[in-house]
């Protein structure tokens, strides 16, 4: 069943995903036409600025809303009117979480694709070809550091990017499911649970800030100085996997949290 | 005739409000059953108890002996009493959809009755009148060789030749071995085709008996009782 859900998940996705991820390449093929008649002329440089300033609109508008359809869409295809179809298929909350969790992680990689790939092309020629050898010239050296472990941090920073994304993902999808079990205005509950949580953490981040200027926090920052001076390699896995441990707990928090509201407090108006 | 719905001591609460009061129900298969009551009387929170969209607050409920879930879901054809399509879709794409998620589903059978209104699969749901909206949903739901058809005001707010072939959709795609839960205020355009009645009042059940009993008990119409029990 999760694959049929992941492919309407993906006809969903794509109606509006898709326009605007052509819209980004489009852009990025007219500033690198426009830049094959580079001159001096006040006429280019208007039509140029102009240009590039739309492309640039257009990635943030691509990457801003890769997040907005995410969040969008669990809150309409579950508890708006959708949800009288999504909650009456013979499948399980679980299902229904992980499906879209999937695809706007999926889509989060698409959209990066499309962005990099649209900067390719707007750059093509000289400006990509430096690019890319500077790329090259880095990843020799970093190479030459790390040697074996530079593959494995660029596996891990993989692995915490994409626990990261998920925890941001569901952290939304358990607002708006605590802010469903508001008996009126739910959408507006669902941004005072989010901005409450906000609050909560920053709190939380600040006593641990005080904390840290303790004697006894000091000591232990001392001594993990020391262990990393020792151990430098072994530090950056350990910073880089704890980070990714961190953000995939916080994610089966948030991911609970939402499939109990479902399954035992739902109530679709 | 085996047993397809069965509620214990069902109830629903919101904060003070009662909105069904410890209900004991059983529905048998092969039978249209209509759920009448006036408004308020917890006819839909009955119907989306059933259907998995609310949580009861205590008591009991199962579908062919399973809780609801995956299981009562597959065997449980709802009609809700809004637009509950993705209106985005095209005809082909939602019917695609049923037939992916319901295994007793019959695409066949969708796109004859469709077809028979002359709404092509190519058509966005948006762009149909609201008539068509709510035919199409009906033929969806009635497309499915269900055990159990659970459909809230199906024939409400659409015009006398829609209500008709609303009713006659019913009648002719309903599997004989399945039952029709139908809640109506429309008593009289539904009755003749009704075996048992259910009427529901300030969330407790207060008359469950079959069209004949009545009719031989009380010797009025099923239109007439219902004003009679629920007259102001």
């Amino acid at each position: 069943m999760v694959k049929k859900l992941l492919k309407h998940e993906m006809i969903a996705y794509s109606r509006t995903m898709l326009i605007i991820e052509v819209i980004v390449l489009g852009f990025a093929l007219i500033t690198r036409f426009i830049w094959a008649f580079e001159n001096d002329s006040v006429s280019y440089s208007i039509v140029s600025v102009s240009s590039i300033t739309a492309f640039v609109i257009s990635i943030i508008v691509c990457l801003v809303y890769t997040f907005v359809v995410a969040i969008t869409r669990y809150y309409k295809n579950l508890f708006g009117r959708e949800g009288y179809l999504s909650f009456t298929l013979p499948v399980t909350v679980g299902q229904h979480i992980i499906s879209k969790l999937l695809i706007a992680l999926l889509y989060c990689v698409i959209s990066l694709v499309t962005v990099v790939v649209a900067l390719m092309i707007a750059g093509a020629g000289a400006p990509t070809v430096e690019v890319f050898k500077a790329i090259f010239y880095l990843a020799e050296r970093y190479f030459e550091i790390f040697k074996i472990n530079g593959v494995f941090y660029i596996l891990e920073v993989i692995i915490a990017v994409i626990s990261i994304l998920a925890s941001e993902f569901l952290k939304y999808y358990a607002c708006i499911s605590i802010g469903q079990m508001a008996k009126k205005n739910r959408v507006l509950a669902a941004f005072g649970v989010y901005f409450g949580y906000y609050i909560i953490c920053q709190i939380i981040g600040t006593i641990f800030m005080i904390f840290m200027t303790s004697n006894f926090a000091l000591t232990l920052i001392e001594a993990m100085m020391e262990f990393a001076y020792k151990h430098l390699f072994a530090t950056v896995h350990i910073v880089i996997l704890g980070v990714a441990v961190l953000y995939a707990l916080l994610s089966v928090v948030y991911y609970f949290v939402s499939y109990f509201i479902a399954k035992h407090k739902l109530n679709l108006e | 005739m085996s047993e397809l719905l069965h509620c214990e001591n069902l109830t629903k609460s919101y904060g003070g409000l009662m909105a069904l009061n410890g209900i004991n129900l059983t529905l048998e298969s092969g039978k249209i059953i209509g759920l009448l009551g006036p408004n308020g009387s917890g006819k839909t929170t009955l119907i989306k108890i059933i259907n998995g969209l609310l949580t009861p607050t205590s008591g009991d409920i199962t579908v062919m002996g399973n809780q609801i879930g995956v299981e009562s879901k597959k065997v449980v054809a709802y009609l809700p009493d809004n637009s509950f399509l993705n209106s985005w879709m095209t005809v082909e794409q939602i019917v695609d959809m049923f037939a992916d998620f319901y295994a007793d589903f019959k695409p066949d059978r969708a796109y004859e009755m469709l077809s028979k209104l002359g709404i092509t699969p190519a058509v966005k749901l948006k762009t149909l009148s609201k008539g068509n909206k709510e035919k199409v949903s009906l033929i969806l739901v009635m497309s499915r060789d269900a055990k159990l058809y659970v459909l809230d005001e199906p024939i409400a707010g659409v015009d006398p030749a829609t209500r008709d072939y609303i009713i006659s959709t019913i009648i002719n795609n309903y599997n004989p071995e399945a039952s029709v839960l139908i809640s109506t205020h429309l008593i009289s355009d539904i009755e003749q085709v009704l075996d048992d009645i259910i009427f529901i009042n300030y969330g407790n059940i207060v008359l469950h008996k079959t069209v004949d009993e009545i009719r031989e008990e009380n010797g009025k119409s099923i239109d007439e009782l219902f004003r009679e029990v629920f007259r102001w």
